[in-house]
């Protein structure tokens, strides 16, 4: 043995050793608990069209909420005829918007955006217009898909 | 009592307590606070566990089991509206401690490691709120949470990522009202009872601060049993505006929350909130070229960490000198918070 070298304390030896340890073992675990907690992605079969109804119910300034897969949907129909639809979700922090048939406007009341009958944001924090959906009649029946 | 002492050292803390002292001048009044902050603490968890023998996290049963509790368990209406009279209280109370230490400046050295924990417990409590709100899962909890989870998403790499977190997908749907139920009755509450028990050995070892300029002539105030007298009739008197409010206004349960639904006309948070909610209602979609919900976002954050710093970005009160810029700023604060709800409410 060379006398010149220190030996290393047994303390600090057993100190490094338990710190070693632990990092062998909580390094993994937080590992474990971090994959843990991102929600996973479940497959989910989505539908690409939805059929409404028909074209002939949808009753003029009056807005109709549906379902399509996970996103409410509001389809309007003005006085000339033309039927329009939109995702109901504010672009500004997600609540649901609502057609007022007096100003035929979409509203958010949860901080006063406003989106014009194309969905266009024109007042308010919101800031962009709301997603479209794209709106065929196919022998009176009304479908609504993604634009 | 020699015999548990034998077998616990229990007269250890015992005679320190009996020892321990309260600096006695014309600000002490405001001491009374955290202990106040401490009695509502402890209302939360037991009316919280009696609602935890009768709710159901699920968007299918959540309602419907508090729609129960309401009106078929007995008292079940008064133990909810204490569990949620305590929490605006407790916010309340919470909020005036803070101030209370920060225009005091008792966050000067030695007691940086109270402020710490102090305002860790201060996000805590408001994230007790935040959470808690969801769980009857009606309309105005629906949506709040809508807003409250959007939030983060506007932060630059990890806003999706963080708003996936919180709700546990993309939408707030079963898998949110499972992780905050989580995060409400155990996550927060282990930080909190770690946090606030190291917050109060910190104030036992330390002592409560003399504000700077004082000077002690008047002998201090035992803590036992005199000290501990007042804390009891602050609690007292805590208890008793609890118990009033909670008879006289007893909380009520909004309608089911339906996520096809719009969201209510005039739908607001609840009022320690509102700063936020008024200040995001009123800002445009972008400032500079940039979404305001980032602006935000990154102010909030500048905001916190700034908060957590204050006692080593208070050079004159760690040297013991008055601070009036720094008083000056909490007379800011407190301005914008009460601007802002007022603003809340009236417009």
């Amino acid at each position: 043995m060379n006398r010149e070298q220190p030996s290393i304390p047994r303390r600090n030896f057993l100190s490094r050793i338990l710190a070693a340890w632990t990092g062998v073992v909580l390094l993994p675990a937080l590992y474990v608990v971090f994959e843990y907690i991102i929600p996973p992605k479940l497959r989910e079969k989505l539908i690409e069209s939805l059929k409404i109804g028909k074209a002939a119910d949808v009753v003029a300034n009056v807005a109709r909420m549906v379902k399509f897969n996970k996103t409410p949907v509001m389809i309007v129909k003005n006085d000339e005829g033309q039927i329009k639809a939109f995702s109901a979700v504010c672009t500004h922090l997600g609540c649901i918007v609502e057609f007022r048939s007096a100003d035929r406007k979409f509203h958010c009341n949860c901080h006063g955006s406003v989106f014009d009958y194309d969905g266009k944001n024109v007042a308010g924090p919101a800031p962009r217009p709301l997603q479209p959906f794209r709106v065929e009649i196919k022998q009176d029946d009304l479908y609504v898909s993604n634009s | 009592m020699r015999w548990l002492d034998e077998r616990t050292k229990i007269l250890t803390p015992v005679n320190f307590l009996r020892k321990k002292e309260v600096p006695r001048h014309k600000h002490a009044f405001w001491y009374v606070f955290g202990g106040l902050a401490l009695f509502f603490f402890g209302v939360q968890i037991v009316t919280g566990v009696l609602l935890l023998l009768y709710y159901s996290p699920t968007p299918g049963t959540a309602y419907e089991s508090v729609e129960m509790i309401v009106a078929s368990v007995p008292f079940g209406w008064f133990v909810r509206s204490l569990h949620s009279w305590s929490s605006n209280l407790l916010i309340a109370i919470v909020l005036i401690h803070f101030f209370s230490v920060f225009f005091l400046k008792a966050y000067r050295k030695p007691r940086e490691a109270m402020w710490l924990t102090g305002v860790a417990l201060l996000f805590l409590v408001l994230g007790f709120g935040f959470t808690g709100y969801l769980l009857p899962w009606d309309t105005n909890a629906y949506f709040a949470t809508q807003i409250g989870t959007e939030i983060p998403r506007s932060i630059p790499l990890m806003g999706e990522f963080v708003v996936k977190i919180l709700r546990g997908g993309e939408f707030i749907a079963e898998e949110s009202l499972k992780r905050l139920f989580a995060l409400h009755v155990v996550i927060l509450p282990l930080l909190a009872i770690g946090l606030a028990a190291l917050h109060v050995v910190l104030n036992q070892v330390q002592g409560s601060s003399v504000p700077i300029g004082i000077q002690r002539r008047d002998p201090p105030i035992p803590f036992f049993p005199n000290y501990l007298f007042r804390d009891f009739l602050a609690w007292t008197v805590g208890l008793f505006v609890l118990l009033c409010l909670a008879l006289l206004f007893p909380v009520q349960l909004g309608t089911k929350a339906d996520p096809f639904a719009s969201a209510p006309v005039g739908i607001k948070p609840e009022w320690y909130f509102l700063p936020l909610f008024q200040t995001l209602r009123f800002m445009p979609a972008e400032i500079m070229g940039l979404n305001s919900e980032l602006v935000v976002n990154v102010l909030v954050m500048v905001f916190t960490g700034g908060l957590f710093l204050v006692p080593f970005l208070d050079r004159n009160a760690a040297e013991g000198r008055r601070s009036p810029l720094f008083s000056v700023l909490g007379l800011a604060g407190i301005a914008y918070f009460i601007l802002t709800i007022s603003l809340a409410y009236l417009t």
